[in-house]
């Protein structure tokens, strides 16, 4: 149950981000377009969140690593993600007015509405992968699948949120949705993490 | 048995025929790689066109090489009707330009008027200068800018312009941003009080409905322009009220010889102006938040 869920987490952390990277771009559109730079400054600010996320979620798998902190990563990134969905057009509406070149204006908004929670959310991979391996001879097929299960959840929020979502949801519904869903699988991950403490399955788990 | 293969044959002959027929009648005379598109320029039989695919019959542009003032798509020739609503605008707004030609016509009718073009592609712009006749005059002004962000920064200066033209497409439709509730009421700010607008759109299936009922939400009752057979439609629209038919036939005659020298002729053009609503003004708004396309 525990792999089931690291799993499950793993995937969903997968399509959470391209989910919220999609719609990033719709987000920023209104103030910056929909220019070739406007892309650029999303993705620029994506890679760089998950590149510092996986290099703290890594550090911090080191020391005492659980499911329970484990949940904590992902209820973190949903919590990151809400004051976006809040205050997203406030914010690129002050920076419209104070950057006027929209190549730096959407840099910033990214960095400002989109770092925080894309970071959060790419700590979970190394984190993950901490968690499933229990012997060095098993590490490597141990992140091939937790990496097979991540990109696969990264595939599905893209396609299901561009060919479907869109087309019956709005925007704020999709981002609700999303931190629904994680806020709900944190809480479930952290409540069975803290049921397997009580019940001692926790140290025979290996995690 | 034998008939029937026969015939079959024949029938694929026949249209190996046709399709290397009419693969080969475009010769392309150029083509540009931008960031956002290829662009080709084709020629065929007189005509020069722009392009965004070598193998569909889908053109963006196109100028007659003889007559290059003549405009040649219906589209244009209904936007031009945006000056039977206002005759004289000083201040013109174009967003998009494709291969110019409405810009071209609009700056030749109207020589004191001051004109924004914005758009997005380069590209698309020196294609216009090199194959369509582009020669921008001192009046107009060319900005490399998204559409939106322009009318956003527009509005920041105080800017109020008496045209606004709306023709930007991508390889798709219009962008996304540039169809919304959210982008029209930004629109409308820039307008003058007795501004018009003129919007290209299609009529197409699943479109139509949510599209009309955002312009009407925003501008209230409009007039339709649409040709009977194709699926083009102008959406022409106004700061305040419409103006009367006597008024747009007094306008319509005042400037027949300057359209007649572009080949738009008053007695096609007028009949097209309608108010009539043919679209569900229940439809859902296409919003900055809500839009499936």
């Amino acid at each position: 149950m525990n792999r089931f869920l690291i799993f499950l987490i793993a995937g969903w952390s997968g399509f959470f981000l391209m989910a919220v990277e999609l719609l990033s771009g719709r987000m920023l559109s209104p103030n910056f377009g929909s220019s070739i730079q406007v892309w650029g400054a999303i993705i620029t600010v994506f890679m760089l969140a998950l590149s510092v996320g996986y290099l703290l979620g890594g550090r911090l798998s080191i020391k005492d690593p659980s499911l329970a902190r484990l949940a904590a990563i992902l209820l973190a990134t949903a919590a990151a993600t809400a004051p976006t969905v809040l205050y997203g057009d406030a914010i690129t509406e002050k920076i419209f007015i104070h950057i006027l070149d929209p190549r730096y204006g959407s840099l910033a908004s990214a960095l400002l509405l989109f770092f925080l929670p894309t970071m959060i959310a790419g700590m979970v991979s190394p984190y993950a992968v901490r968690l499933l391996v229990s012997e060095c001879r098993l590490s490597g097929h141990y992140a091939g699948f937790l990496y097979f299960v991540s990109t696969f959840g990264s595939a599905a929020g893209t396609i299901l949120t561009s060919f479907y979502l869109v087309l019956i949801l709005d925007m704020n519904q999709i981002f609700w949705i999303l931190i629904g869903v994680s806020t709900t699988l944190g809480l479930l991950s952290l409540m069975f993490s803290q049921l397997c403490v009580k019940s001692g399955d926790f140290e025979r788990s290996e995690l | 048995m034998g008939k029937s293969i026969t015939a079959t044959l024949l029938f694929l002959c026949l249209l190996l025929a046709v399709w290397s027929g009419s693969a080969q009648a475009d010769t392309f005379i150029h083509t540009e790689r931008s960031p956002y598109r290829n662009i080709y320029v084709s020629e065929d039989d007189g005509t020069r066109c722009i392009r965004f695919n070598t193998q569909s019959n889908t053109v963006l542009s196109c100028i007659e090489l003889k007559s290059p003032d003549t405009i040649l798509f219906d589209c244009n020739k209904m936007m031009m009707g945006a000056l039977y609503v206002h005759p004289n605008p000083r201040k013109i707004l174009m967003v998009g330009m494709g291969g110019a030609t409405l810009t071209t016509a609009l700056s030749r009718i109207l020589p004191n008027a001051e004109m924004d073009v914005v758009e997005i592609d380069p590209a698309m712009v020196r294609v216009a200068r090199e194959y369509f006749n582009f020669h921008p005059t001192a009046k107009t002004r060319i900005s490399i800018e998204d559409g939106r962000v322009f009318v956003k920064r527009a509005f920041a200066r105080g800017e109020k312009y008496d045209l606004i033209v709306l023709d930007a497409f991508d390889e798709r439709y219009i962008p996304a941003h540039m169809m919304t509730l959210d982008f029209l009421r930004e629109v409308r700010k820039v307008l003058a009080h007795d501004g018009v607008l003129a919007a290209n759109t299609y009529r197409t299936a699943g479109r139509y409905d949510s599209e009309s009922a955002t312009y009407q939400a925003v501008f209230g009752t409009f007039f339709n322009l649409k040709n009977s057979w194709k699926k083009t439609r102008v959406i022409i629209a106004k700061q305040g009220e419409l103006p009367s038919e006597e008024v747009l036939s007094r306008n319509a005659r005042a400037l027949e010889p300057k359209f007649a020298k572009f080949g738009v002729h008053s007695s096609w053009l007028l009949p097209l102006f309608s108010t009539e609503q043919d679209w569900d003004d229940k439809a859902r708004l296409f919003t900055d938040w809500f839009m499936p396309y």
